[in-house]
This record gives C-alpha cells, sequence and structure tokens, in this order.
C-alpha cells in the first residue's frame, strides 16, 4: 500500500515539472503566437483583442495557474489552429480525442504482433544446437534492427500494397466509418513498427535465456535428471523474461507515445502527427497536453513494469 | 559399486582429467582432496553426465554397479543418464543460494525429483508433499511447512543447504556427490553439515564422493582420500594413513602446508621456541612465559592502535527520496590495542562485523561513536580476493608505485623520482618474493598467490607500521597460503609491522597470532593470548568454535 | 564452475563480426571522407533529359526526379550524417562521463537529483525529445546536433553511472583511497579506464541510434535543410516513385543499413573481443 502511494506521489510530482518545464520551453521561443496566427496584415485593436482571448495579456506565472485550474477541471484549452468551424476553435480535448484512438490501436497492434513472434522465437534461438539456424537469425535480426523505421515503412508500402496489393497504401480508413477496415489498414504500419522491435526482443532475450542457461541453478535441475526441455520452460524461462519485461515495457512506452515516424511514411492521423504539426506551428495548448500525455504514458507504463516484475520476481517483492 | 576405470578428460586438448581409476564402496566415503584446477569437479561432473560440451571424455569407463553409464568414444545415453541422474546419484553443490532456483519455492523444488523418478509411486500431490515435508524434517529442519513455501533468498545459508541436501537425499540415492558443500558456510554451520552428511551415510549406507580442498575437513568426514593435482590421483588410501604416514612427496607437502595445531609448528612457533631453548628455558611451560613475556613488554611500548567505546554503524542507503536511512549498530562497544610488531588475530563468523570495524579503524566510515588512535600515518589494508584487489587496467609496476605518487601528491612534497620510485617498486617485487620481470606484467597475467604478493607490497610500499589483513589467504590454495603466510611473517619481522588479522579460519589464526580477539554479532567476546585462549577458552561461543577444528 | 572457463581459451578464433564490421565501416567513412573533396557529378546539378536513369556505369545509383546523381548524392549525405551523429556522440559521452562518474561516485543528493532528471528525459523516446528541443530552438544543423546531443545524453549518463557504482566499492579503490589518491584522480585515472570496454560498446550503439534518429528528423523535414542532401531527406523526396523507379528510395534507404548494420557487427565483436 505505502508503495503505490509512493508510487502516485512521484507520478504527480513528475507530471507538475513537466508541465512547468514544458510551459517555460515555449516561454522562450521566439516568435509572437498572435503574429503568426493574424499574419502581418491584421490591425493592432484586432491582436489585442486575440490576445485578451487567449489569455496571453497576463504575466506567464498568472498563466500558468490559470492553465493548470483549467487542466485540472478537465478543459484543456483550445488550439490556436485548428478551428471547428468559422466562429468556434477547436477545444484541445476534441482534437486528442479523436486522434488518440488511432494511435492506441496502432500501439495495440503493434506490441501484439512483437510479443507474439519474438518470444517463441527467442526461446527456439536460445534452444536450438543448429549453427546454420543461429547464424541465420543473429543477421536477420540484426538486419531488422538497422532498417530505419520511414524505410520500413517504404518497403511494407510497396510490397503489401503495391506488389501484394493487400491494401491501398494513403487510403486510411477512419475506425468512425468502418472499424474493420480501420484494423486492417493499420496491420501494416503495425507490423513496420514491429520488425526492428522483433528483432531487439528474440535477440534480448535470447542471450538473456543463455546467460541463465549456464547458472548454478540449471545444473542443479541437471543433476536431479530432468530433461533439457523441461529446463527451459520450468526453470530457466521465467528467470530469463525478468529482463526482457523491462525491455518490453521500454518498447510500449515508444509506441503509445506516438510512432511519429510511421504515421507519416502510412498517412495516419494520430498523436505523432499531431504533435509534429502542432510544433511547426507553435500551436502550444496543444503541445503541453500531448507532452503531459506522453509523459503519463510512459510513467504508468513503468509503473506496470514494476508491478509485474515484483509478481515475477520474489527477490524483489520483499524489498 | 560405482567405478572409475583410466578416466581421461580434456578441454580443448589441454587435460583436465589424466588417467584416473576409482572404486567407491558402499558406505565409503571417498575424499577428493587437491588445489583448484587439480581436475576434482570435473571428475564429478563426468561421473553425474554433466561434462560441458566442450570436455571430450578421450578414455576410460564409468559402471555403476555393474551398468556402464559411459564409455570413451561411445556416445553418452542421456536417457539411461538421466534417469540415474537424482534417482541413483545425485549431487550437493557449493553455493546454495545460486544452486537453488530464485523464482520457485523450495518445497517444489524438491518435489521436482518426485515428479522426474517416482511418480508412479504416489497417488496425489499431497502424498508427494508429505514424502517432502518428512524429509526436509529429516535433514534437521523445523517449521518444515513454511520452509516448503519459502523461496530461496527467504532462507539462511545452513537451512538453503540443508534444502539442497533433502533434495539430493530424497530417493536414497546409491551415490551422493558434494562438491565443496560446506566451503561457502560459516564454521558452526559447516561442523552441523558434516555431521548431517555423516548422520545420511549411517542411515542409509550410501556411498559418499566428497569434494574439498580443506585438508583438516576431508579428515573429519572421509574414510578414504585421494589426493589429485594436475588430473592425476598421486595417492590413495584410508584417510589416516595419508595423513599419518603420506607416501609421495607431493602429498607430504600438501599434508605440511595445513596450517593446524595438530601438525609442524610454523615457522614463528618454531623460531619462538628455539629462542626458548637459547634463553634456557625450552619447556613446554616456556612457551606460555614467553607469551607472557611479550605481553609484559608490550606495556612498556605505546600501543599503535589504540580502538576505545568503538561503536560502528552502518546506514542503510537508499535511493528514494521517501525511503528513511536506517542506522544500524554493527560493532558494539569495542575495547583493544595493538602494539607494535605483534599480529591480533580476529575471528568470526560472516556477518560478525569484522569488515566493519577494518573499516572504522581506516576511517573509511565515519558513523562512528569512541575513538580509535592511530600512531602511524596511513594503515593499509591487504583483501582476501586477489582478483579483486588489484586495479586490472594498470601494470604491476605502476601499481607498486601509485602509492609513493599519491603520497607526494598529499604531501605536497615531491620526494621520490620516476627513476627513484622504479627501483623502489623493483625493490619491493624482490621483497615479497617476484623480481623485475613482474614490473610491466598486467594482473591478469599473474597467478592467485602471485597477485596476492603485489597486493602485500602495494601496502607495505610507503612502509606504514600497522598492516590490516582481511581474510588475505582464504582464497589460495594451501601450498600457496602457506608460502604467503610465511612471507607476511618474514615481512614483519623485517620490518616490526604490526598485524590486525583477520580470518574465519581458526587453524590460521594459531598459526599467525600474538593475541587473539573472537568476534560474534559486532561484539568481542573475548581477548587473550593465543595458548591461553585455545587452551583455555572462557566463552562458550569460543569454545564451540575451537571444538572441531 | 572454474573448469568450464577453459573452455572459452579455446584457441584463437577468428573475430568474424569483428572484421566485416570493420570492414563495412571503413568503406562508409572513405566514401564519406571522398566524398568531402571530390563527386563523380555534382550534387545539385539538375539535367532534364537524365530524370529517373536507371543505374547505370555513368550513373552507379541511377538519377532522381531532377536528374541529379543521385550516387554522388549519397556520398554527401553519408559524410553529413556521419559527421552529426559523431558530433553528437561525442557530446553526450563528454557529458554522460562527468555526469555519470560523479553521480556514480559519490551518489547522495546530487545522484537522487541528477538520475530524476534523466529518468523524466530518459521516459521521452528519443526522437520526439529532439523534435521539441528543435521546436524551441529553430531548425539547422546545429540545432539537429544540439538537440540528439541532449536527447542520448541520459543513456550515457546512466551507463557510466553503473559501471561507477559497481566499481567505487572495489577493493582495489577502496585501497586507493586509503593510500590517500585524490578524489578526481582515483575516479579519472583509477575507475575510468576499466569502464572502457563496455563504454566502447555504448559508443557504437549510441552512433547507431544517431544516425537512425538523424535520418529520421530529416525525413520529417525538421533536420538539416536543403540543399543540402541527406539520407533521410532523399528518402523522403523519394517515397512516390518507389514503384516506378525503386532505385531512387533503394540507394539513401540500403546506405543507411549498410552504415547502421556494419557498426552493430563492429560492436557486436568489439563485445565479444572483450570476453
Amino acid at each position: 500500500m505505502k508503495y503505490f502511494v509512493k508510487k502516485i506521489v512521484t507520478l504527480i510530482i513528475t507530471l507538475l515539472l513537466v508541465s512547468i518545464l514544458a510551459f517555460l520551453a515555449f516561454q522562450i521561443i521566439p516568435g509572437d503566437v498572435v503574429h503568426s496566427i493574424l499574419g502581418t496584415e491584421a490591425t493592432p485593436e484586432r491582436e489585442e483583442a486575440l490576445r485578451e482571448e487567449l489569455g496571453l495579456d497576463k504575466p506567464p506565472i498568472e498563466r500558468y495557474l490559470n492553465w493548470g485550474k483549467n487542466v485540472l477541471r478537465g478543459d484543456f484549452g483550445v488550439s490556436y489552429r485548428y478551428s471547428k468551424n468559422m466562429n468556434e476553435m477547436m477545444p484541445v480535448k476534441e482534437l486528442i480525442g479523436d486522434k488518440l484512438p488511432v494511435t492506441l490501436w496502432l500501439a495495440l497492434l503493434s506490441v501484439g504482433i512483437t510479443v507474439l513472434i519474438a518470444i517463441p522465437l527467442g526461446v527456439l534461438w536460445a534452444g536450438t544446437k543448429n549453427k546454420f539456424l543461429d547464424g541465420v537469425l543473429n543477421v536477420l535480426t540484426q538486419t531488422s534492427m538497422a532498417i530505419p523505421a520511414f524505410f520500413l515503412g517504404i518497403l511494407v508500402t510497396y510490397l503489401f500494397g503495391i506488389a501484394l496489393k493487400m491494401f491501398s497504401p494513403g487510403a486510411y480508413v477512419s475506425y468512425k466509418t468502418n472499424f474493420g477496415g480501420f484494423i486492417h489498414y493499420l496491420i501494416f504500419p503495425a507490423i513496420a513498427i514491429a520488425i526492428p522491435k522483433i528483432g531487439m526482443t528474440a535477440r534480448f532475450l535470447r542471450n538473456s535465456t543463455l546467460t541463465e542457461l549456464t547458472s548454478d541453478y540449471v545444473r542443479t535441475a541437471r543433476s536431479k535428471g530432468a530433461s533439457e526441455k523441461r529446463i527451459l520452460f520450468k526453470h530457466v524461462l521465467r528467470n530469463a523474461m525478468l529482463p526482457v519485461i523491462t525491455f518490453l515495457g521500454m518498447i510500449i512506452a515508444e509506441v503509445v507515445a506516438g510512432s511519429i515516424v510511421v504515421e507519416q511514411v502510412f498517412a495516419l492521423p494520430g498523436i505523432g502527427r499531431l504533435l509534429i504539426s502542432a510544433i511547426s506551428t507553435r500551436d502550444f495548448p496543444v503541445v503541453e497536453i500531448l507532452i503531459l500525455y506522453i509523459t503519463f504514458v510512459v510513467i504508468i507504463v513503468y509503473f506496470v513494469v514494476d508491478v509485474l516484475y515484483r509478481v515475477l520476481d520474489p527477490r524483489i517483492r520483499e524489498k | 559399486m560405482i567405478s572409475i576405470d583410466n578416466l581421461t578428460i580434456s578441454f580443448s586438448g589441454k587435460k583436465a582429467v589424466d588417467g584416473i581409476s576409482l572404486q567407491i564402496e558402499p558406505g565409503e566415503i571417498m575424499g577428493l582432496v587437491g588445489e583448484s584446477g587439480s581436475g576434482k569437479s570435473v571428475t564429478a561432473l563426468t561421473l553425474m553426465g554433466l561434462l560441458a560440451s566442450e570436455g571430450v571424455m578421450e578414455t576410460g569407463t564409468i559402471d555403476f554397479n555393474g551398468i556402464r553409464l559411459l564409455e570413451a568414444g561411445v556416445k553418452p545415453d542421456q536417457k539411461l543418464l538421466r534417469s540415474f541422474r537424482g534417482d541413483q546419484m545425485s549431487m550437493i553443490f557449493q553455493e546454495p543460494m545460486t544452486s537453488l532456483n530464485p523464482t520457485m519455492k523450495v518445497g517444489p523444488q524438491i518435489d521436482e525429483q518426485l515428479i522426474l523418478h517416482a511418480k508412479g509411486e504416489f497417488k496425489s500431490s499431497e502424498e508427494r508433499k508429505k514424502r517432502v515435508l518428512e524429509t526436509l524434517e529429516g535433514v534437521g529442519l523445523r517449521d518444515v511447512e513454511k520452509v516448503y513455501d519459502s523461496y530461496p533468498h527467504q532462507l539462511s545459508g545452513g537451512m538453503r543447504q540443508r534444502a539442497m541436501i533433502a533434495m539430493a537425499v530424497i530417493l536414497h540415492p546409491a551415490l551422493i556427490i558434494a562438491d565443496e558443500p560446506t566451503t561457502a558456510l560459516d564454521v558452526t554451520i559447516q561442523n552441523q553439515i558434516v555431521k548431517l552428511l555423516k548422520e545420511i551415510r549411517d542411515r542409509e549406507n550410501n556411498s559418499m564422493i566428497f569434494i574439498t580442498h580443506d585438508l583438516n575437513l576431508a579428515r573429519r568426514i572421509c574414510t578414504k582420500l585421494a589426493v589429485m593435482k594436475d588430473g592425476k590421483i598421486v595417492e590413495i588410501g584410508p584417510t589416516e594413513d595419508i595423513f599419518t604416514k603420506p607416501q609421495t612427496d607431493y602429498a607430504k607437502k600438501l599434508i605440511a602446508a595445513v596450517p593446524g595445531r595438530r601438525n609442524a609448528l610454523s615457522a614463528k612457533a618454531q623460531s619462538k621456541a628455539e629462542s626458548d631453548k637459547l634463553s634456557g628455558d625450552g619447556s613446554e611451560a616456556g612457551e606460555l612465559s614467553n607469551a607472557g613475556n611479550e605481553a609484559g613488554e608490550n606495556d612498556k611500548k605505546s600501543p599503535i592502535l589504540t580502538v576505545k567505546d568503538l561503536n560502528v554503524f552502518y546506514k542503510e542507503r537508499s535511493n528514494n527520496i521517501f525511503g528513511k536511512t536506517e542506522h544500524k549498530c554493527v560493532v558494539k562497544n569495542a575495547n583493544f590495542e595493538i602494539y607494535p610488531g605483534e599480529t591480533l588475530g580476529l575471528v568470526g563468523e560472516s556477518g560478525c562485523g569484522k569488515t566493519s570495524l577494518c573499516k572504522a579503524i581506516l576511517g573509511i566510515n565515519n558513523d562512528i561513536t569512541g575513538s580509535v588512535k592511530v600512531a602511524t600515518v596511513r594503515p593499509q589494508m591487504v583483501f582476501q580476493d586477489p582478483y579483486s584487489s588489484l586495479n586490472p587496467s594498470k601494470t604491476v609496476g605502476w601499481l607498486l608505485e601509485e602509492p609513493l605518487r599519491a603520497e607526494d601528491l598529499l604531501e605536497k612534497s615531491i620526494k621520490t623520482t620516476k627513476a627513484s620510485r622504479r627501483e623502489m617498486a623493483i625493490d619491493m617485487l624482490r621483497r615479497v618474493g617476484l623480481d623485475e620481470y613482474y614490473y610491466d606484467r598486467m594482473p591478469h597475467q599473474l597467478s592467485g598467490g602471485q597477485r596476492q604478493r603485489v597486493s602485500i607490497g602495494q601496502a607495505l610500499i610507503t612502509r606504514p607500521s600497522l598492516i590490516l589483513a582481511d581474510e588475505p589467504v582464504s582464497a589460495l590454495d594451501v601450498t600457496i597460503q602457506d608460502q604467503v603466510l610465511d612471507l607476511l611473517e618474514g615481512l614483519q619481522e623485517e620490518y616490526g609491522l604490526a598485524y590486525l588479522f583477520i580470518s574465519h579460519d581458526i587453524n590460521v589464526i594459531y598459526r599467525v597470532s600474538d593475541r587473539i580477539m573472537v568476534m560474534k554479532k559486532g561484539e568481542i567476546l573475548e581477548i587473550g593470548d593465543r595458548d591461553q585462549l585455545f587452551n583455555d577458552p572462557k566463552h562458550p561461543y569460543t569454545k564451540e568454535l575451537l571444538a572441531e577444528s | 564452475m572454474k573448469v568450464f572457463n577453459l573452455s572459452a581459451s579455446k584457441g584463437k578464433k577468428v573475430n568474424i563480426y569483428l572484421i566485416i564490421g570493420a570492414v563495412m565501416t571503413s568503406l562508409v567513412f572513405l566514401i564519406a571522407i571522398i566524398g568531402i573533396f571530390w563527386t563523380p557529378y555534382s550534387t545539385t546539378a539538375m539535367s532534364a533529359r537524365e530524370r529517373f536513369a536507371a543505374p547505370s556505369w555513368s550513373h552507379l545509383f541511377g538519377t532522381d526526379n531532377f536528374g541529379r546523381d543521385i550516387f554522388s548524392r549519397v556520398m554527401k549525405a553519408v559524410g553529413t550524417s556521419a559527421l552529426i551523429s559523431v558530433l553528437v556522440v561525442a557530446i553526450s559521452a563528454a557529458v554522460g562521463i562527468v555526469l555519470g562518474a560523479i553521480t556514480g561516485y559519490f551518489g547522495g543528493i546530487v545522484d537522487s537529483v541528477v538520475m530524476r532528471v534523466i529518468d523524466a528525459i530518459n521516459g521521452f523516446p528519443s526522437i520526439l525529445l529532439a523534435l521539441v528541443i528543435i521546436s524551441i530552438f529553430g531548425k539547422g544543423r546545429q540545432n539537429v546536433v544540439l538537440a540528439l546531443g541532449i536527447a542520448f545524453t541520459p543513456s550515457f549518463v546512466r551507463i557510466v553511472r553503473g559501471e561507477f557504482i559497481r566499481l567505487r566499492d572495489a577493493d582495489y579503490i577502496v585501497r586507493a583511497r586509503l593510500m590517500g589518491v585524490t578524489k578526481p584522480r582515483i575516479l579519472f585515472v583509477h575507475i575510468l579506464p576499466n569502464i572502457f570496454s563496455t563504454f566502447w560498446v555504448s559508443v557504437t550503439i549510441g552512433l547507431n541510434n544517431a544516425i537512425l534518429a538523424e535520418s529520421g528528423l530529416s525525413y520529417l523535414g525538421i533536420g538539416v535543410q536543403a540543399p543540402d542532401a541527406t539520407l533521410g531527406s532523399m528518402l523522403s523526396d523519394a517515397q512516390g516513385y518507389m514503384s516506378s523507379s525503386p532505385w531512387y528510395v533503394l540507394a539513401p534507404g540500403l546506405t543507411i543499413v549498410w552504415i547502421v548494420l556494419g557498426m552493430a557487427m563492429l560492436s557486436e565483436g568489439i563485445g565479444k573481443f572483450k570476453k
């Protein structure tokens, strides 16, 4: 219990710090937001009005506190760039809410593919005595890690989209209109994200399994007459998975935070693309919330990893 | 009966075991003794069919009650071996913590033996559990239900080794191989485990192979001994015969090197006895009075180290901002002195506060109350592990010169030059029994004994008059141990050094000490002259410690 | 089991990873260095007649949509990417050594504070962090180096810190303290040389990650700006012509794979060498 309270306090402090840092960072950015929204032709009166509307006339500390109060109430403010219609500005909440499912489903699919393939592959690899298979897997995984995400995306597009015609590149289907088509389209970017992660995870699992296989308790199990298969699955796997879990956590955090490059290659309207456009157009309210979202995701994922670690490793549980 | 015939094992062409033959009868405890690398463990692992894949069995056969288990040139029948392992023959390893699966409860790990070899005999998992609990009781564990449901790290070292033994004996194997089963344990626990192994043998009449580097221990448990060197058995016979009338030179050397009261007097004791003779009172009482004399002399000299009402605390450092730092008292109310030229032996089990005491004396830990007065500049320390006490990225010469450079920097006066430092380093190399050749070597090119010599040289080069030696020979083989102890004694005489000599090994302590201090759980239980303490221990714990060694 | 260590010293085995990795990597550096002084064609000269020429002896990698020689552009781009990556790793490794040594050896409050910050930065995927930093300081070559340098520092701090924690209580360091060796000397003369084998592996991994991140940024159009060719921006331009002129995409793409694979082999080779 004490552990959970501690973790939650840490979470809150970190979010607070990150929000202040992000807020400060955008204070020192050169250039006036109002200028860039209205252009250079606008009258001073019009600029003044907008400044007041956005609360930019107040000192930074007051603005931060106001903003913080609103966020706590669930009001994330409005975007400087996007508008709902001619008269209404776009609330950040709706903007992000719209894009979030795309990124989350993409993350779920790619992590799912990674885990499903990488873990059996890593165990098989560690268990094999076949030198040729070992060499092939080594080269394959090494190569998969050397391909940059966007190049992989282009290759996947070409292979599955243009050569095999399994989907039409660029023709994103919204989850609102056709959920089946949406998932179908997402599978391909998910594959592009998963390939290098499969390589990394399988290598990692293989190495940690091989390390475990040389440990004393494995020798004990052999001295009991246990078969190699039993040793691998009953004794080694659980211990070998411990470091892999931390590693998987890093991957999940990375994917959930938005696969910027892959979203760009496949023209997916997700968090990553939103972040790029918001940054390049200085859409500060959107950026600030997105940074908080990413921080939040990262911390939560690490927290889950921590809990899982405790469940699997009795030695840590007691500390 | 187990019979090994003309067994040769090689690792990439290098022979680790070289044509050995052994027969082990039921009820016999065969000791395999010898220094590290002599092929003891390789022999045992081969017998179990657990030889690493890099090892090649070049010649020989192994038969187990008439069944051929292994034969050179014949592919081993893994299925047959597996059915023997655990069931007919089982093994107990050195390090009980790492030898048990850390993420599996102890009970199920023992239960696995039953699942693997005797599943048909039991109707249900409850019945198997009953059997496991009985076995745990049989190896002297109490509260067995709780032990069954514990993870290895929740048990003490002794309990873990008992659980390992339970695992090894649950199926009443015909052969039990124990590979240094007590080396990682404290002396008093060691004695209990040895007793337990003997009891089991008496009860079940199994054969045992007992591998150890500790000859005193081998003498206490084994019925027969096979002395190994460089993969060969150089001498084999009943234990007492080997100890009382060793035939080969190597066995003689090995037995002579064993530190212990029963054996030849140490160099120091001898020289003392001689000087006693010269002064005309060479009798047994002379030795005692000699110790008394020395103590009398010490009264006149001023001590080089005075420890008064010392309490040492240990802070549990936690990296968490919310974590409280815990303050534990690890040394309680210590009072003692060390005089120039004498050796104070400090004996106690692991975790008794020996190392904390050292750190307090050296000023590494300042979290103390009471006072430590050191009448010399920068006392130095010699550590147990010759592999971790020399910086692996430097040459021996650099290492020997570094204390001189540090001293110059510290005192902001340049007393030495590059040439003079080199000269001093080479001089020191000779003094510790090495020579100029080693000046440009890296630590990893040296053997354990050579490293320990360099380590001693490094401690002495700035000529401190107090050295703290923390188990300086525990990681070394017996014959090397002997040489290093000789060296330490010789240097003591040469420089008039004072030692605080820490060891868990009563026999080593006996050999080197003038006075002995016994410590347990942070408290000093007893301090006294060596012979007085050995002949008439006051504290019950000291008695227990001395009882079996 | 000491006996099993015997097997590790089995003869002198040829370290195939080290050789392949070294050959692949030195080829890259060779091309990059030549590219600074000489390229077969001008990297900017356009030619309407020679648009989308397939690879041939006159144009090894073919030409692009403006008729520019792709091989020449790749040569230049490799140089740019290599320079940026080396600078990024140099900055982050240098900061990493100093911060890692201090936090690892001394611990305490400084350690707690620095590690909190490092953890916070480390949580962010490095490309995201670089994005945010670039959005603050603006685009351009120096800012890419700065952004990636900051983004890559945490991993170096962690590695160096871990090694210093491992070694700070080693017997030979305790002895150095007893000799009265000064603290900076302990940190940088006694401890530092012992972490180099681990450190070099992370340097090669860092170089790889820097190459991938830099090309990612220029693919997104926020890295090094035109008219300088970078591997990422070339891919971004080529993306639309995948089915008609595949060489246009494959040339920069496979070049990145080549560089990264060579370096990965090299780091695996160094890792094996260490043992």
